[in-house]
């Protein structure tokens, strides 16, 4: 950033590049989905009876992680009446890390082998909600070490739990509920 | 580096997710070279689609594996909702419908194997895997693709088939009755199609075309259709 360019213009500038770029992730995301045959072929993991059950805990697993990120922000910007621990910024970021890297098997077997569908409202909801995740997520992550405002952080971390939440609960509990806990 | 360390979570998800697309797109049966196998070994590959790929035995040494379910029917609909589709399924054989309440139908049957469903229509079929509360999978009528999910559903609901001669004309109708009361049906006589009569799943008995009973029937895995 160019030092003599004034704070108000470099905020701007860097909140533009992170929304755009986030828009234009979710947006792409949402275009590949609904353009591309969907394969109804996928990799399974070891260990898993079925896709959609590797699928149902992946998520899950991801949305305990999201858990703990909204617990440790909310520690971290005071909303919860501890002392912030020195580790706690490093928990947020690597239970971040790891619960973003789990949602990625679960979005490209989405994305591959179903795409973006509308054939009902849970799975329109699921499919709207899966791009804007990861437009979220990119958002946030570009948002981090630049200019922008203070209150973008905290909004763009909660749209990003937000849409993992309403994910989880669109998929793995509705595929826990039809078929039971099955592993 | 810290500075950095966000873009690299980004770049760690992006590598991760085309990883596995390509990872994907490499062990897909679809994309190798299977159009020199006869077509029995590719219908066999094609429902494998859930199973892991690197466990995957020999479609030829595999004994055929018992339908994961005996007796069901389940209703549900394509992902842009532009055919409803109905299947039974009974002590491995399957027959199904789809229609779209106007004009486009297609009657079919095959097999349950396993949990792999494969089912022939005239110009139609149907690949999917089912257990005993939904069935997800793709279905091709008259040259046109669509996924499809359909969960399993219990009488009145599921596929019902009319047989009657209206004004000197064999006709044939079709109605898929989901669980929530829904009726989509088509009519079929003299090659054209046409939005089926309302069908009263508690009282089918009553069912006319112009005044003419249609003698209606529940039909399940073992029924005869007549595929088209």
């Amino acid at each position: 950033m160019n030092a003599h360019v004034p704070a108000r213009n470099r905020q701007t500038r860097a909140l533009v590049v992170a929304f755009g770029v986030g828009s234009l992730v979710a947006v792409g995301l949402g275009v590949y989905g609904s353009t591309h045959e969907p394969a109804f072929f996928a990799l399974n993991l070891a260990g898993f009876s079925s896709g959609l059950a590797a699928k149902a805990w992946l998520a899950t697993g991801a949305f305990l992680l999201a858990v703990v990120q909204l617990v440790s922000a909310l520690i971290m910007y005071g909303r919860i009446p501890v002392r912030a621990p020195s580790w706690i910024g490093g928990l947020h970021r690597w239970s971040g890390r790891a619960a973003v890297l789990l949602t990625v098997p679960v979005a490209v077997h989405c994305l591959y082998a179903l795409g973006f569908q509308a054939g009902e409202p849970r799975v329109l909801v699921h499919s709207l909600f899966g791009c804007f995740f990861y437009g979220a997520f990119t958002a946030k992550m570009l948002v981090l070490r630049s200019d922008t405002p203070n209150w973008t952080l905290p909004v763009l971390g909660g749209a990003v739990f937000s849409a993992l939440t309403a994910l989880w609960l669109t998929a793995s509990v509705w595929f826990f509920t039809t078929s039971g806990l099955t592993f | 580096m810290k500075k950095y360390a966000p873009l690299a979570t980004l770049v760690a998800v992006v590598l991760l997710g085309a990883g596995l697309l390509v990872a994907n797109m490499l062990s897909n049966p679809a994309n190798q070279t299977t159009s020199a196998a006869p077509p029995s070994a590719a219908v066999a590959a094609a429902p494998s689609e859930w199973a892991s790929a690197a466990a995957a035995p020999a479609p030829e040494s595999a004994p055929p594996a018992a339908p994961v379910v005996a007796e069901k029917a389940y209703t549900g609909r394509s992902a842009g909702n532009e055919v409803t589709v109905a299947i039974a399924v009974k002590d491995g054989k399957a027959v199904a419908y789809a229609c779209d309440g106007k004009k486009i139908e297609a009657w079919l049957e095959g097999t349950l194997t396993g949990g792999d469903l494969t089912l022939q229509g005239k110009t139609s079929s149907i690949t999917a895997t089912t257990d005993e509360k939904a069935t997800f999978g793709t279905i091709t009528v008259d040259g046109k693709e669509w996924p499809f999910s359909a969960k399993g559903v219990a009488a009145p609901a599921g596929l019902y088939e009319g047989r009657g001669t209206v004004a000197k004309v064999a006709t044939r109708v079709g109605w898929i009755v989901e669980d929530n009361g829904n009726v989509t049906g088509v009519t079929s006589a003299n090659g054209t199609r046409e939005p089926a009569p309302p069908l009263d799943p508690a009282n089918p008995g009553a069912t006319t075309i112009d005044g003419t009973p249609v003698a209606v029937t529940a039909l399940d895995g073992n029924s005869e259709v007549i595929p088209r």
